[in-house]
Order: structure tokens, then C-alpha cells, then sequence
């Protein structure tokens, strides 16, 4: 089981993976205003599962649009260290964040399954649904 | 990470909703960034007060904020907005308008000084080892650089948590002990704001986000080194570089085992040009000082033939106001409280700057621009 830190988000969460192998710019590759990634997969309800973060200090307010439009995923999980600019725009918004996994074999449609245990949150896979 | 008493009671509630979700913000980011410990702030500055930069999300964060009554529990002020509020310049739709005035309100109902100004520094300067949680990154690189004061780089919605709270988490630049250069960068002569914007552009480019320690031939003016930081923040992510002969030795550590870079002066010179046929010509990025409006009008011979714009914090604007109507005399537009880096810029398609750190953003904007010798100004826009 793979495990990383709880960032924000408790409790048990499910959904089903939409898979970035780079580090995201939320700013110019995701449109809070569809719930789409630049390559037009849709990102609302699903658990985003991301290499890394990257990019300008607009960030933040991006994500908390993907709340405000109704778009925002169930979850956001991060290979790497997560930067304060996408931290705030998660607290803002309040999508649960969890980063420092390490690398995921993990591909769209998988079913994830994050459990909260105090300060980490660990990845169970449960295969396509 | 260790919390007052106080602090506690703004994480559980007790001052209410919105100086919780403010206080959870500071609290999440310091954790994050490894920080044992809070401080108290003297000065928030917030980036992202721009309509057109922060959109409808942000309008409505800072909307509900105000509504949870947030206040700002220090001294805080505000960025440029998308366009001159007194004379609408550039023009926007209406639209644009009303939600930028509402954004506005929201800043005022919390208690922000609504200072329009990428210069919060020329309002109230801010003394050596102060510390500070601005946005704004050439203000942060100015504060640290010049003024020798204590800020991280922060984004738009942590700063403005930290006028609410009045709190910052201690880590980074907040710690005297990272406040150490990481490589030397020596310049050649230079003679001109615009050719030591043009060396920022180039120390950010080598730098990144590291420190770096810059010696001159010749020690800058403030507002030259202003130019200088501006850039490389913009060009690199620079948020301090130590200036020789400026930067307040007590506010860094010094390094003796530092790599040396030398720029070379056609390195400065390839960013330059002095072109005539442009139709906009653009000096204030950051805005303007009393020493540059003083220059510029002398420089000025008579009235321009171009459309020229100086940008400037909507108080500085009153404070010179003999001044400011010299120039407006010579048919210079001095536009209060907006920028070309945060305005929705249209009908121009050749621009001349004296900032490197606009030359980096409206390039990328898709704009012909270039970068112009503030010397030089005044003679191109009399033609």
C-alpha cells in the first residue's frame, strides 16, 4: 500500500483516476470553468492523480474556481512535493490533497481509494470498475 | 508546529469563520514548508487584485471572505488593477468594470488599504529586519534586497490570510540563516535604468530562484536597483539578491565559496534597442518614484508625438501633483494605479519599455516589444 501526507481531507475517499505523468501547471492546463485538462479529459468527481506541480501564483485561484464551477475533483494526489500554491488553492477550496507517494502505476479509470490516518493518507488500487 | 494561544483560538473558530479560513491557509502552507513556529507580520501586500488575472474564483473568495467578516489585523495594502480607475484607461468592457470595483470593495470591507501599487515601499518603507508577507514579486525582491526587510514570495491568497491573521509562518526567507547568497554575478558599467533592468533580466536568467550576490562598477540608484530586482524576478524567480553597497549587511550571511559569473556588457546591450517606430511608449513597471518623474520631465523637451504612459501609485500621484501636471502638459498619459503587465491591452501592437520585467510579460503575451534606454525616452517621443 502506498502511502504519502495528508495535506488536507479526512476520512475515506473514492474515485476513479484521471492520470497526468508530468509535473501540472493548473494555470493554462486546467480550465476550471469545463473541469477539463488542456487535453480534454474531464477532471470533475474523479481523483487527479499528478507527477507534480509547477507554474504561476494565479495557481491557487484556479483550483478554488474548479470548486466554485462545480467542477472540482474528488481528490487531488501528487507523486511529488506539492508547492504552497497548489497547498492554498486546496485549502481554499477545500479538495482533499494528498502528496509525497512516490511513483503510482496507475492508469485512467482505475478505482482509488485514499484512507485518512492522522498525518498520512494511504492509496489502495482496486482495479477498473 | 508550535501555536499561541491565540493563534489556536483563530484555528478553532473564535474569532470567526473567515479569520479561520484564513488562519488554516497559514497554518497548512508552514506545515508544509517545514516552519516550527508562527511571527507576527507588520505589513501584508496582496498580488492578484486584477479582474482579469484572478477571474470570477477570486472575486468570489475575497467576497465570501469579507462577508465572514475578515479584517485585516495589520497594515495591508494592494496591487494594480486592470485599468486606471480614475480616467478608464486602457478601456474596458463594462462587465470588467463593475467586477473589478467589486473586487475592490471586498478589499476595502476587510480593512485593506486599496493602494493600487506595485511600490507598496514609497507609501510606508519598511526598516531592516521587518517582517513582511507580501505577494508581488518585485516588491518582495525589493524589500528583502534593498530595504533589507523579511518576506517570502507569497501567492495572492496567502498574503491575504496574512493581513488577517497579522501571522506568518517562520520559514525561508523569514530565517536569517537561508538569507545567505549562493553564487556572485559581477556587472559591467552600466549608465542607464534601463540597462541595469536589462542586467536583471539576464542575473534572473543564471540565477533561478537562488540568491545571488551582484557587485556593480558603480552602485545603483534605489530605483535602478528597483529596475534590477524587478526583472529578475520576473525573468528567474528571484525573491533577494544581495547588492553590494545597498543591501543592509545585517539582514544576510555571507558566503565565501561562491561561484562568479560575469555578465558582459553586449549580454546587455542585445536586449536594448533604440527604436523610433513603435506606438506605445511605456516607463513605470514598477511604478514610478519622485526621482524618475523628476527625470523624465527634465528629459522631456517638448510634447510627445507618441502615445507614452508612465504608471504610478494613485497616492505618489498626489503627493507631486505640479509635477504630474508638467507632464500631462507635454501629452503624457500618467495612469494611476494599473500596468500594462495587468491590463487587457488591445489596440497596440509595437511597444518601447524601460522595463525588462514588462519587455518579459507582454512578449509572452504575444506583443513586439522592446526594450528602450530611459535616457533615450525623451528624444523618441518628441519625434
Amino acid at each position: 500500500m502506498l502511502c504519502g501526507r495528508a495535506l488536507v481531507g479526512q476520512g475515506v475517499i473514492e474515485g476513479d483516476a484521471v492520470v497526468v505523468n508530468h509535473r501540472l501547471s493548473f494555470l493554462g492546463e486546467v480550465d476550471p470553468k469545463t473541469g477539463k485538462l488542456y487535453d480534454g479529459r474531464m477532471i470533475k468527481d474523479k481523483v487527479l492523480v499528478i507527477r507534480g506541480v509547477r507554474g504561476s501564483t494565479v495557481g491557487a485561484y484556479v483550483i478554488y474556481g474548479l470548486r466554485y464551477y462545480g467542477n472540482a475533483p474528488r481528490a487531488i494526489v501528487v507523486m511529488e512535493e506539492v508547492d504552497p500554491i497548489v497547498l492554498s488553492g486546496c485549502v481554499m477550496a477545500n479538495i482533499p490533497l494528498v502528496d509525497k507517494v512516490g511513483h503510482l502505476e496507475v492508469s485512467d479509470g482505475e478505482r482509488v481509494s485514499i484512507e485518512y490516518k492522522e498525518r498520512r493518507a494511504c492509496l489502495t488500487l482496486r482495479g477498473p470498475t | 508546529m508550535y501555536l499561541t494561544k491565540d493563534e489556536e483560538h483563530m484555528l478553532s473558530g473564535e474569532y470567526g469563520e473567515g479569520v479561520q479560513e484564513a488562519m488554516r491557509i497559514i497554518v497548512k502552507v508552514g506545515e508544509l514548508l517545514g516552519a516550527e513556529k508562527l511571527v507576527n507580520i507588520s505589513h501584508a501586500h496582496a498580488s492578484g487584485v486584477s479582474y482579469g488575472t484572478i477571474g470570477e474564483p477570486g472575486l468570489h473568495w475575497l467576497k465570501t471572505l469579507a462577508s465572514k467578516g475578515a479584517k485585516a489585523r495589520v497594515y495591508a495594502t494592494v496591487n494594480p488593477i486592470g485599468f486606471d480607475p480614475f480616467k478608464i484607461i486602457p478601456p474596458v468592457s463594462k462587465e470588467f468594470y463593475l467586477k473589478q470595483m467589486e473586487i475592490m470593495k471586498s478589499f476595502e470591507e476587510m480593512g485593506f488599504d486599496v493602494t493600487l501599487t506595485c511600490t507598496p515601499y514609497y507609501l510606508r518603507e519598511p526598516k531592516p529586519l521587518e517582517r513582511l508577507a507580501w505577494g508581488e514579486s518585485s516588491a518582495v525582491a525589493y524589500a528583502n534586497s534593498v530595504l533589507g526587510a523579511f518576506t517570502n514570495r507569497e501567492g495572492g491568497p496567502v498574503a491575504v490570510a496574512a493581513a488577517i491573521t497579522g501571522k506568518i509562518y517562520e520559514a525561508g526567507l523569514q530565517l536569517k540563516e537561508n538569507r545567505r547568497p549562493e553564487l556572485m554575478i559581477r556587472l559591467p558599467q552600466l549608465n542607464d535604468y534601463a540597462e541595469y533592468a536589462a542586467a536583471g533580466f539576464r542575473i534572473g536568467e543564471i540565477a533561478g530562484t537562488k540568491i545571488p550576490y551582484v557587485t556593480f562598477e558603480k552602485t545603483p540608484s534605489h530605483w535602478e536597483a528597483k529596475a534590477l530586482l524587478a526583472a529578475s524576478a520576473a525573468s528567474g524567480g528571484v525573491a533577494m539578491a544581495v547588492l553590494e553597497g545597498i543591501t543592509p549587511p545585517s539582514t544576510y550571511l555571507m558566503n565565501d565559496k561562491m561561484e562568479k559569473i560575469e555578465i558582459e556588457r553586449k549580454e546587455i546591450d542585445e536586449l536594448i534597442d533604440n527604436i523610433e517606430d513603435v506606438d506605445l511608449i511605456y516607463h513605470g513597471c514598477p511604478h514610478v518614484s519622485i526621482e524618475e518623474l523628476i527625470f523624465l520631465n527634465k528629459s522631456i523637451k517638448g510634447k510627445v508625438k507618441k502615445e507614452f504612459w508612465v504608471s504610478v501609485a494613485p497616492k505618489l500621484y498626489e503627493a507631486v501633483r505640479p509635477i504630474i501636471r508638467e507632464l500631462e502638459k507635454k501629452g503624457i498619459k500618467v495612469l494611476r494605479g494599473t500596468c500594462p503587465v495587468v491590463a487587457p491591452l488591445k489596440e497596440f501592437k509595437k511597444i518601447a519599455t524601460t522595463s525588462a520585467k514588462t519587455y518579459f510579460y507582454l512578449k509572452r503575451k504575444g506583443f513586439d516589444v522592446t526594450i528602450v534606454r530611459l535616457s533615450e525616452v525623451g528624444s523618441v517621443a518628441v519625434r
